[in-house]
């Protein structure tokens, strides 16, 4: 499967050439948290999301994560991308599968502040068009003009990877020719303060994979691509998806990260490709120490001395949107030939038995695991690259 | 597509598990009550007492199809299906957020709140491995999970559990988005018999959606998203073979049941 026309916006700016060079400058998108002044720590900010302004005729759609998609939909020529596809296969065969953890819930947060004096929420409050967990979905295929199948997966911070499962299973059953995949989620209040009641927010900018980790960084990210049978040679092919449960804890990773094993196993398997056909994992690395401790076991384990890397320093943990943000991430690295090492750590944990790299290392890039795993204790891996 | 029903359950108002519905449902004599759902008696203790209402209306369901379908629940793929997920954890959270209130997120709540929560309880109460899927789509939220179990059943050619869930939102959160009364409704999905067989396919455009033929049922149909699912149910009780299209946002998706 191709993704075609992938771009993603995040607190590295908008579209792809803002990510390759921030990457390549080892340059953090993360500051000091100026969103939340109840919370501490810093934050993955996209810049410009408070004045944009979703097309006329959307206003019931308008919140800072439908804000945000719409801003990265128009990154990239990605509306260019969508609209070949109808020509090509007709807006009824071409479906629409997000990934978004929170949706515009922060609608809902503001809503909150200006209940009236009977409790009630203000007239304008649209829960439909913003709090809904689909309003995403539905806000993406009316603005493109789609009519196939639309659908928001919500696993967490495995949420757009676990789209593309969803999305690639609906081409394969014959019910798309193409699916619009991706997704976004947006700084909002109930994340930076759920984190934090965690104790799970890093004091200063996110150093996964550090010995002396203490947590995370939350960022906002929304990215997307076409994803068809068929696509340009240059575009990214997603090779394999493994996914799998932990069955063990709603917020902590299983310790020994047996589910973050069996997805990595799993996504070669699909791909029926060996490890040692990986050249980089772009961990899910996100800060914590139980989780980054849990994937280390899981990636030596299967994985043995493949080089491997968290890119949550550069742009803060991203939840739902991480896995379309970093499948972004792998391709600007396969076609410039590196991989983005950790950020802001001088020397990855002594005690990891995995190969992190804590600086940017130069090399040819085909083939790149892309991990996501989420509350729930829902881990999904993804292999891509060139076949 | 085809595939092959091994296993029901449902949820509702005056429907207390299959067992004790299947008549109700085929018959016209339905009454509703209020019904809430039993503590999932799969999960320990002190993850059970962790769980609202909500996690307990879609795990009753869960357990009962998975049961009745002869699989074992740990290795049973699923889709959860749910417009709102657990509306009554996310607004203790708003609750807390608002001004004047003491401002203290739970940290049990937070992680309660994520969409994938009843998902996650199962996987937790079975002790499985496979992969749970979460998804929600407005009012079109019985047909965006059918159409997602569907198509994993027949790609990867393995039994899914399709859990569809919803339950009315906290005030005043209510008020916007009105959901009548809690309901759920679970099919175990297989890409083999026996049971009966569901063709399923979507079409582009407005198509007609079906309803149930009792209006007690079609106003609970009307009210909660999973319960565009009761049609489905009704014929499934009746063991009527019998056309339940529902309606999927810019199309519609074609549901055909037939018994051998």
């Amino acid at each position: 499967m191709y993704l075609t026309g992938l771009t993603a916006t995040s607190a590295l700016g908008v579209g792809m050439a803002a990510h390759r060079a921030a990457l390549q400058a080892r340059r953090s998108g993360l500051r000091p948290n100026d969103f939340e002044p109840l919370t501490q720590g810093w934050i993955g900010r996209v810049d410009g999301v408070e004045a944009h302004r979703l097309p006329p005729g959307f206003s019931n759609y308008d919140c800072r994560n439908n804000r945000l998609a719409d801003m990265a939909l128009r990154a990239d020529g990605f509306l260019g991308t969508v609209t070949d596809a109808v020509r090509r296969y007709g807006a009824g065969r071409i479906g629409v599968v997000l990934g978004t953890s929170t949706s515009g819930v922060g609608a809902a947060e503001d809503a909150y502040r200006d209940r009236d004096a009977a409790g009630a929420l203000p007239a304008e409050f649209d829960f439909r068009g913003t709090q809904d967990i689909a309003s995403v979905g539905m806000y993406v295929q009316a603005v493109l003009g789609l009519a196939g199948p639309v659908s928001v997966v919500s696993t967490a911070c495995a949420s757009a990877l676990r789209a593309m499962l969803d999305a690639r299973a609906l081409i394969r059953a014959g019910v798309c020719d193409a699916v619009v995949v991706g997704g976004a989620d947006t700084l909002c209040r109930m994340t930076l303060n759920g984190f934090a009641a965690l104790e799970l927010i890093s004091p200063g900018p996110t150093r996964p994979c550090s010995a002396d980790r203490t947590g995370i960084s939350i960022g906002e990210a929304a990215g997307f691509a076409l994803m068809e049978l068929d696509g340009p040679a240059d575009a990214l092919q997603v090779l394999g998806i493994g996914a799998s449960s932990d069955g063990y804890h709603m917020s902590s990773p299983h310790p020994e990260g047996a589910g973050a094993a069996a997805a990595m196993r799993q996504a070669l398997h699909d791909a029926g490709s060996e490890p040692g056909q990986v050249d980089w994992i772009n961990l899910h690395g996100t800060g914590t120490r139980a989780n980054d401790a849990a994937e280390d076991l899981a990636v030596h384990a299967v994985m043995g001395a493949t080089p491997a890397s968290s890119t949550k320093g550069f742009t803060g943990h991203t939840l739902g949107a991480c896995g379309i943000l970093e499948a972004a991430i792998a391709q600007i690295c396969i076609a410039d030939g590196f991989m983005a090492g950790c950020l802001g750590i001088d020397a990855p944990d002594p005690s990891f038995g995995s190969r992190v790299l804590t600086t940017n290392l130069a090399g040819p890039v085909r083939r790149v695991l892309s991990n996501a795993f989420g509350f729930g204790g829902i881990n999904c891996s993804v292999l891509l690259g060139h076949a | 597509m085809r595939v092959w029903v091994r296993g029901v359950s449902v949820w509702g108002p005056g429907l207390e598990g299959w067992a004790a519905s299947a008549l109700i449902l085929a018959g016209s004599g339905y009454v509703p009550r209020p019904s809430p759902a039993p503590a999932p008696a799969l999960l320990p203790p002190n993850e059970r007492r962790r769980t609202g209402p909500v996690v307990r209306l879609a795990l009753a369901v869960a357990t009962e199809a998975a049961g009745a379908s002869g699989y074992d629940p740990a290795t049973l793929r699923s889709v959860f299906g749910s417009a709102n997920g657990d509306g009554p954890v996310v607004g203790t959270i708003l609750d807390a957020l608002a001004p004047g209130t003491p401002r203290v997120v739970s940290p049990t709540a937070f992680g309660n709140s994520v969409h994938n929560a009843a998902a996650g309880y199962w996987s937790i109460a079975t002790g499985g491995a496979q992969p749970a899927d979460c998804v929600g789509a407005g009012d079109a939220t019985w047909a965006a999970a059918l159409l997602a179990a569907v198509v994993e059943v027949r790609t990867m050619q393995m039994p899914v559990l399709l859990v569809v869930y919803d339950h009315p939102l906290p005030p005043p959160l209510d008020m916007t988005r009105p959901i009548l009364a809690p309901f759920a409704m679970a099919l175990v999905l297989a890409p083999d018999g026996p049971g009966a067989a569901l063709d399923v396919a979507y079409v582009a455009g407005a198509g007609p959606a079906a309803e149930p033929d009792d209006p007690a049922l079609r106003d609970l149909a009307c009210g909660n998203p999973a319960a565009q699912s009761l049609r489905l149910l009704q014929c499934l009780a009746r063991r009527q073979d019998g056309d339940c299209p529902a309606a999927y946002g810019a199309g519609h998706l074609l549901v055909r049941l037939t018994h051998d």
